[in-house]
Parts: structure tokens; sequence; C-alpha cells
């Protein structure tokens, strides 16, 4: 998997390529985590590119949501392939991640 | 006749990409969607990352064996490890409806096994759990 990071504003766009699975979570972990920490709140993860997802990648998605949630942050994600987000809904979390169709979007409700 | 393959895993997390790639070349004629396959995909690595992260209570090398059956309208696949007894079917559901703060991190591997595939199947045979699932190809 690959992850492309690009700073707008104040506004973080992780883009992710590949696949995010068992294997390759822990790197979206280490990638994620010390960002938020490091102050970024408002965060757009881009779909765009993502072939594959697992429960695996899904709990790491859950970590950041929780992370950003309780210092008031912001996590969108768009650009998700249909099959994607059959998950994300097989999971219960399209109620718990706000999901829109692209970046531009995105960029719009992030605000 | 039933088309059968056997494949033999090890307890690595990076086997479940390499099983998909082996489906993907078995099932190649019989023109399943896309759909099907990345559940397929998805229901089996679910599997795997299970008995790879709790199977085993030693660092050594296990073997993990699949078994492909080609059906007229589906796939029926047989996962076999050697690892400590772990029935699925008896794993609690978990509440997918709560909110952020109050999901628990992970314990929705074998919840997308169950939403995933059409049957679930698992006993305990010679100190082996065998887990056998069914999927359908709809045409939807």
């Amino acid at each position: 998997m690959k992850i492309n990071q690009e700073k707008k504003g104040d506004v973080l766009i992780l883009g992710l390529k590949g696949r995010l699975d068992s294997n390759t979570t822990g790197e979206l972990e280490k990638t994620i985590v010390p960002l938020i920490e490091g102050g970024d709140h408002k965060i757009i993860i881009d779909f765009s590119e993502l072939d594959y997802i697992s429960s695996a990648g899904l709990r790491t998605l859950l970590l950041a949501a929780k992370k950003l949630k309780s210092v008031g942050g912001i996590i969108i994600l768009c650009s998700m392939k249909e099959f994607i987000k059959e998950i994300f809904e097989m999971a219960g979390f399209t109620s718990i991640f706000k999901i829109v169709a692209d970046l531009g979007e995105a960029e719009n409700e992030v605000g | 006749m039933e088309i059968q393959k056997k494949v033999t895993l090890v307890n690595k997390l990076s086997e479940s990409e390499r099983l998909s790639k082996i489906i993907e070349d078995f099932a190649e004629e019989k023109n399943f969607s896309l759909k099907f396959l990345f559940e397929i995909d998805v229901a089996l690595d679910e599997i795997l990352t299970n008995i790879v992260s709790y199977a085993y209570n030693d660092k050594a090398e296990h073997k993990i064996l699949v078994r492909l059956f080609s059906l007229k309208d589906g796939l029926k696949i047989q996962v076999e490890d050697e690892g400590i007894a772990f029935n699925p079917l008896q794993k609690a559901e978990p509440d997918i409806t709560k909110s952020v703060m109050e999901r628990p991190i992970g314990g929705l591997g074998i919840h997308m096994v169950r939403k995933l595939v059409d049957e679930l199947k698992y006993k305990r045979e010679n100190n082996k759990n065998i887990l056998t699932l069914i999927k359908i190809n709809s045409s939807t």
C-alpha cells in the first residue's frame, strides 16, 4: 500500500493506494496516529486508488476517528469504489463515517 | 464433476493476497463477477488473518490447508488449520449500531465473513479446525 500526503491549508489529505488489509493496516496506523497527535485534526481520506479493504483496515480508520473525535477533529472519506463501500455498510461504518462522492465535496465538507 | 484444487499456505498475513490470485486463476473460466471474487477474497482474508493472529501459541511456521471446489453456481472453500480450537459460529455478533466512541476496536472479522458468504460450517476433527464456506454467484 502507498499513502500519499498532501496538506491544503489546515486540511490533511491522505490518498490510499493498493490494499488496506491486515498486512498493511499497520502502515496507515503508523502514519495517521502521529499526524493526529501532531495537530492534524481535519483529515480527508481519498479512497480513489484503493482497491481492497478488510476489517483490519476498518480497524485503523475507526481508531483514527476515535482519536479525532476526542480532540474535536473531523474525518471525511471520499471517492470510494462501490465494493469497498459495501464493506463499510456491512460493518455498520456508513453511520459513523461521513462518506462523500469526491475530493471536491470532501473539501467543502471539511470547511 | 466437481473441480478441485488444494493449496498449502503458511501462517503469514501476506498469504491472503497470494490465495486471492490462486482463486482468481482457479475460477477463471467460471466468469464470476468481480463483486463475487472480491467478497470471497475478503471472507478468506478475514479467516486467514484470524488464524495467523490467534490460532498458535508459538512463533513457529504452521501449514494452513485450503481446498477449493468449483460448484455449478459458486465456490466451496475449506480451510483447515492445526491451531487451537476456535468455532467462529459461536462468536457473538458485534453491535454495529453503536456510535464512534462506543464501538470497540476490532472484532469485526467474523461478522464480515458471515455477511459475505452464503453458508458457513465448522468442525473440529483430529485436532484441526475445519471451516467450510460456500458462496453462490448471484446474478445481481
